[in-house]
């Protein structure tokens, strides 16, 4: 590889995940798995530059070019639809994006209100059934909405439904199966495909082994 | 007067005189249209918000948000090959979030028959817009043809129609599977199409293999028409850096043939775009056959950006000789080519390359950058 790749990885244990699939791809960079403050990471040898971002905000960085690939949540891709080329699915943190509350208040009559994170994935998926809502936007503690009589249900992403069940909510419809996507800046695409594309490949085997 | 230019008003003047040197004449149009036009077309448009007011005569008006409907409304009919281009400010919303922005684009539109020589010549100047932006570029080539017909033939409707448009441009194939697979369609041409949406490639070395697997008449005749520009922007001496990506997506409502998209390095998205679109002449009532290209010109603004700029040559500082003194300085140095800042004091924000002070009625040089 002549050209240096940039690439945005998650914060978190998902992007823990993903830097194992590039160290057994005999991609990995001195220095990264040390408590620093370091911020970005290189490796010359292997034409790679990795930095860390917060998992929502590693669509932004790719799709504005300040990093040629990244890793990020099916989530986060379809509620910003950034314009970014989706290389493949990693398989990994799996979960499901879900409608989650109390049957009574979810069989109500009239607007139903809906507390979440993701509210074009919601509106989206409302709209198809042709379901007056009110969304609220929220930011964190999603569960709570519901319980306290902000929200008659919520749309969020649903890993083990221990937090549900602890808070007597259920699931009451998957809207959509999510994991970790490996995406690619369109025009990093065209000017790094040879690099990108080995790379795609690499981490694609990574994960399918990963797998097995 | 070149140095005087800032970057874009540099790329429009190459970009003028490039379209002339074929015979294009430029069009200006006014900044509003009847709301209607967009109205009955808002799928047309990259992003569906528009500026509307109410005109002095009670008609409901746009600022306009594009320019390429705009000329196929007021162009055309005539029977003649109509050859325009265009410098214009648009006015759209591309992100709901950030509001509406005013957007530069330059381009050019040709309506009348259009043949493989249209074609080549069309993609030549789409070319060479490139060229005049940077050395580093790229041009994309694609065909609806076999965009269409594949998903006409996974007999995909409405939202299921969307996402799997969506992972085409997406270039994802594990979704164009599972979107397909969800719906209950037929998985062979689904394949077919993921297999077609891998493809990237120099254009002269994938076109005969896509020629040689066409399926349908109509992927023949698209892989055919895409072989015949090819070859003519050859003959024009542009046929490197062309790609083969049929993972670019038009709405299929009004893009029927070729379509392409240029990138140039430095920029993080297509900077230009373009195609075929006889589906929208036709959508307007009109015959003619139609296709161009528009140039973004906002998104080459920091491209090339000088950290080194300067507002002037000189910033030259008064110390309270005879104003006729300060203008006999300044014209020494204006008429030796150099620009001057006259300004009391310090620099302050001017960026200059040389600081210079009055003394004894001479200007003389405090610090440097050379």
């Amino acid at each position: 590889m002549n050209q240096t790749i940039d690439i945005a990885l998650p914060k978190g244990r998902l992007g823990e995940q993903v830097y194992e699939m590039f160290e057994r791809s005999g991609c990995g960079c001195p220095g990264m798995r040390e408590d620093s403050r370091k911020l970005v990471f290189e490796n010359s040898e292997s034409g790679l530059r990795f930095f860390w971002v917060k998992p929502s905000d590693v669509a932004i960085y790719v799709e504005r070019g300040a990093a040629d690939m990244g890793i990020a949540g099916k989530d986060i891709l379809l509620e910003y639809s950034p314009d970014v080329y989706e290389l493949h699915d990693l398989g990994i943190g799996r979960c499901r994006m879900c409608v989650a509350g109390r049957e009574e208040q979810w069989r109500r009559a009239g607007t139903l209100r809906v507390a979440t994170k993701f509210p074009n994935i919601a509106t989206r998926y409302f709209r198809g059934q042709g379901r007056a809502i009110d969304i609220i936007k929220l930011n964190g503690s999603i569960e709570l909405a519901p319980i306290i009589g902000l929200s008659d249900v919520i749309v969020d992403i649903v890993e083990t439904g221990t937090t549900l069940r602890e808070n007597d909510l259920r699931v009451l419809e998957t809207i959509l199966p999510i994991s970790a996507r490996l995406i690619a800046n369109k025009a990093s695409f065209k000017f790094k495909y040879e690099g990108i594309s080995r790379l795609a490949k690499l981490i694609a085997g990574a994960a399918e082994g990963g797998r097995a | 007067m070149e140095s005087i230019l800032r970057p874009e008003e540099r790329l429009v003047r190459g970009l003028r005189a490039l379209y002339s040197r074929y015979g294009y004449r430029p069009y200006r149009m006014s900044k509003f249209e009847e709301y209607d036009l967009y109205a009955g077309n808002r799928s047309f448009l990259p992003s569906g918000s528009v500026i509307t007011f109410t005109d002095t005569n009670g008609r409901l008006m746009a600022l306009k948000p594009d320019v390429t409907l705009s000329i196929a409304k007021n162009l055309g009919g005539e029977g003649a090959a109509e050859k325009v281009y265009y410098d214009e400010s648009v006015y759209r919303a591309p992100d709901s979030g950030l509001g509406f922005q005013e957007i530069t684009q330059a381009g050019l539109e040709y309506l009348g028959p259009v043949d493989a020589y249209v074609q080549g010549e069309v993609l030549m100047l789409a070319v060479r817009s490139l060229m005049e932006v940077t050395d580093g570029w790229v041009l994309d080539l694609s065909h609806m043809g076999f965009l269409c017909g594949l998903v006409d033939e996974l007999g995909l409707r409405g939202p299921e129609r969307a996402e799997l448009l969506r992972a085409v441009g997406g270039r994802s194939v594990q979704s164009i599977r599972a979107v397909c697979a969800a719906a209950g369609a037929p998985m062979e041409p689904a394949e077919r199409l993921a297999g077609l949406v891998e493809l990237y490639g120099p254009a002269s070395e994938l076109l005969p293999g896509l020629e040689a697997a066409a399926r349908t008449e109509a992927e023949r005749r698209a892989a055919q028409e895409l072989s015949s520009a090819l070859r003519v922007l050859e003959a024009f001496g542009c046929g490197e850096r062309v790609n083969l990506d049929l993972s670019i997506t038009c709405d299929t409502e009004y893009y029927n043939g070729l379509v392409f998209k240029g990138y140039v390095a430095g920029a993080p998205s297509a900077v230009l775009s373009g195609g075929r679109y006889d589906s929208l002449m036709r959508k307007l009532g009109k015959d003619e056959q139609a296709i161009g290209f528009a140039v973004y010109l906002n998104l080459l603004e920091r491209l090339g950006e000088s950290a080194e700029a300067y507002d002037a040559d000189v910033l030259l500082i008064p110390d309270g000789e005879a104003p006729e003194e300060l203008a006999a300085a300044v014209r020494e140095l204006t008429e030796a080519g150099q620009s001057v800042r006259v300004q009391p004091g310090t620099a302050g924000t001017a960026r200059c390359r040389r600081v210079m002070k009055m003394k004894n009625g001479r200007p003389v040089t405090l610090e440097s950058d050379d």
